[in-house]
């Protein structure tokens, strides 16, 4: 196998873990914010930095790929069956993106300085669930936007190979 | 806090502005590769650099504490502006895609 195939597998392996990791550190947030106690505003703290952390990673590992592997597979997605991959899909992921690490440390800060008012304050507590849930929705779009190009590029590698 | 709701809101604006302006302007997006190596880095290095300058700029100045439900209302401004961003830079590639600009 040549090292391009492997470090791009490699990139691509840890962009989606630390992708998945975000997602599933957003949803024990949620768990805690749904059954919020006192003594239990430490894992929400946790669980919000966690999934700020991780969607950094996802950030650094999955531009890195992107910007030294991505170049050689983006013209086998145009040229395929399935440009939209590229055209739609990449395009708005690769921008969409860029909202989480701004919105998952705004969530994250808030609950550092201001947790305890999530605790006697059900508006305040709703509507920072309705945050949390959102923020979720969108780490779960870039993994269904991930699948797509992954598919627009299988699609355009089978019509090659006359399957 | 208030600083960084304050410049957060400009980043969240700033993200489809920015994106939408490098497409419609060949000059701004060559601008971004000739200075960050690519466009998407820079639009990425921008984002973090403007958070953080205008965190710091607007935390210098002081600012009352606000209440659970001030809290409330920015927070929700940060969800429903990365929402109405994520939207238009999506409706945004599919129109481009679909020659419909």
């Amino acid at each position: 196998m040549s090292f391009f195939l492997v470090a791009s597998q490699i990139l691509v392996f840890f962009h989606i873990a630390f992708g998945e990791f975000a997602a599933a550190s957003l949803l024990w947030a949620t768990k805690e914010l749904i059954y919020l106690k006192k003594d239990r505003l430490i894992w929400l703290r946790r669980t919000l930095w966690a999934a700020f952390l991780s969607v950094m990673m996802a950030w650094a590992v999955g531009g890195t790929y992107y910007l030294l592997f991505y170049p050689q597979v983006k013209p086998v997605i145009k040229e395929g069956p399935e440009a939209w991959g590229h055209s739609i899909v990449m395009e708005s992921k690769e921008h969409i993106f860029l909202f989480l690490p701004v919105l998952l440390f705004l969530l994250a800060l808030f609950v550092q300085r201001h947790g305890e008012l999530l605790l006697d304050n059900p508006l305040l507590k709703r509507r920072f669930l309705y945050a949390t849930l959102g923020s979720t929705v969108l780490i779960f779009s870039m993994a269904i936007m991930g699948y797509l190009i992954t598919w627009s590029a299988r699609s355009a590698l089978w019509l090659n190979s006359g399957l | 806090m208030n600083a960084y709701y304050r410049s957060a809101f400009i980043t969240l604006i700033f993200i489809p502005l920015i994106t939408l302006l490098a497409e419609f302007s060949e000059s701004l997006k060559n601008g971004l590769k000739t200075i960050f190596w690519h466009h998407w880095l820079g639009k990425g290095i921008l984002v973090i650099v403007l958070f953080i300058v205008l965190s710091f700029l607007w935390g210098l100045k002081p600012s009352k504490s606000l209440s659970p439900e001030e809290h409330a209302i920015q927070l929700m401004r940060a969800l429903i502006l990365s929402l109405i961003g994520s939207g238009i830079i999506f409706l945004f590639f599919v129109s481009e895609y679909f020659e419909l600009l």
